[in-house]
């Protein structure tokens, strides 16, 4: 900024203004959930006091987003395609053909150190708090059918947010 | 910039465009601050899948274990979706079990109370849960279970058919 005579501009520093306005640019970018990973943000999920964060063992997670009529939404990494028909499964047979080959892929893995074979994937089952349990269960069988033996039941831990 | 030509003798001092990039940097932040959705905050509850139809049951009892106190929690439905009557048995007890009626409050304490009587056993709850029931109530059912320090928590649905 210049002083003196007429005839000076008088400019205002904005440099700083700008060094913060850049760091907080920063810091909305880091925090953007752009890809919202394997969920599917359709699934309103139930509350509950014991819901743990995922352990980091597992590795290897298996993300089923059951909607309130009970169809197995794949998203994400899951997805099957660009096609939304593809991505969705219907009913329990469905179900278990898509836990089927991914079980394969699961055994085609390479062992973790010190295991004869490879350690399935873990479900985590995101069931819209809506859908009745009977379907939820239609899909626990079909997984378990397929040879998975974890799962757990995704919720909203209490006095999280919602939406 | 403005293009003005000095002598060789004068400083030379760029002169940046601040405020078009600051411009920029506002709408940028505008953009996130817009887009910015703090993730849920969801955990996974820990629970038992269906057992394979037709394959072993369970692994082979060692006589040194002690076998598990089962309990099984029989839930029905109640209007659109909600818990109607809850009654509380051993396994291996009587068939007719405790009338805990629709009350989450009285659930907890019976587990409770059941749970400090084993003294340190190993124990299993099933909740046989009704046609009709949502999800959310079952999984406040499990929530529920799981404070009152049970591990072993396997929700089927009370038609034996249907498992």
């Amino acid at each position: 900024m210049s002083h003196g005579s007429s005839g000076d501009k008088c400019e205002p520093n904005l440099i700083p203004l700008l060094d913060l306005v850049l760091q907080l640019v920063m810091f909305f970018m880091v925090c953007a959930n752009f890809v919202m990973e394997q969920v599917s943000e359709k699934i309103k999920l139930p509350e509950a006091v014991v819901a743990k964060p995922i352990d980091k063992k597992d590795e290897f997670i298996i993300f089923l987003n059951v909607d309130e009529q009970g169809k197995v939404i794949l998203s994400g990494l899951d997805a099957q395609g660009d096609n939304p028909d593809d991505n969705i499964l219907s009913n329990p047979a469905q179900v278990k053909r898509y836990m089927d080959q991914r079980y394969k892929e699961d055994m085609r893995r390479k062992p973790a150190p010190g295991e004869a074979q490879p350690t399935p994937s873990l479900l985590i089952v995101r069931a819209d708090k809506n859908c009745e349990f009977e379907k939820v269960y239609a899909v626990m069988k079909a997984c378990r059918s397929a040879g998975y033996e974890r799962a757990q039941l995704r919720a909203i831990r209490f006095g999280g947010k919602t939406e | 910039m403005a293009g003005k030509h000095k002598n060789e003798t004068e400083d030379v001092q760029p002169d940046l465009p601040i405020t078009p990039m600051l411009d920029m940097s506002f709408q940028l932040m505008a953009f996130f601050i817009f887009t910015f959705r703090p993730a849920p905050t969801e955990g996974q509850i820990a629970m038992s899948l269906p057992k394979e139809e037709g394959g072993p049951s369970d692994a082979i009892p060692s006589p040194v274990d002690d076998k598990p106190v089962s309990f099984v929690v029989t839930v029905d439905s109640g209007p659109s979706g909600t818990i109607g009557r809850m009654t509380i048995r051993e396994k291996d007890g009587p068939a007719a079990g405790d009338d805990l009626g629709a009350s989450i409050d009285r659930y907890q304490a019976e587990l409770k109370k059941r749970k400090a009587g084993l003294g340190g056993k190993p124990s299993k709850l099933t909740l046989e849960i009704g046609e009709g029931i949502l999800h959310e109530y079952v999984v406040r059912l499990l929530d529920v279970a799981v404070q009152a320090e049970f591990v072993d928590v396997a929700p089927v649905p009370l038609d034996p058919k249907k498992r």
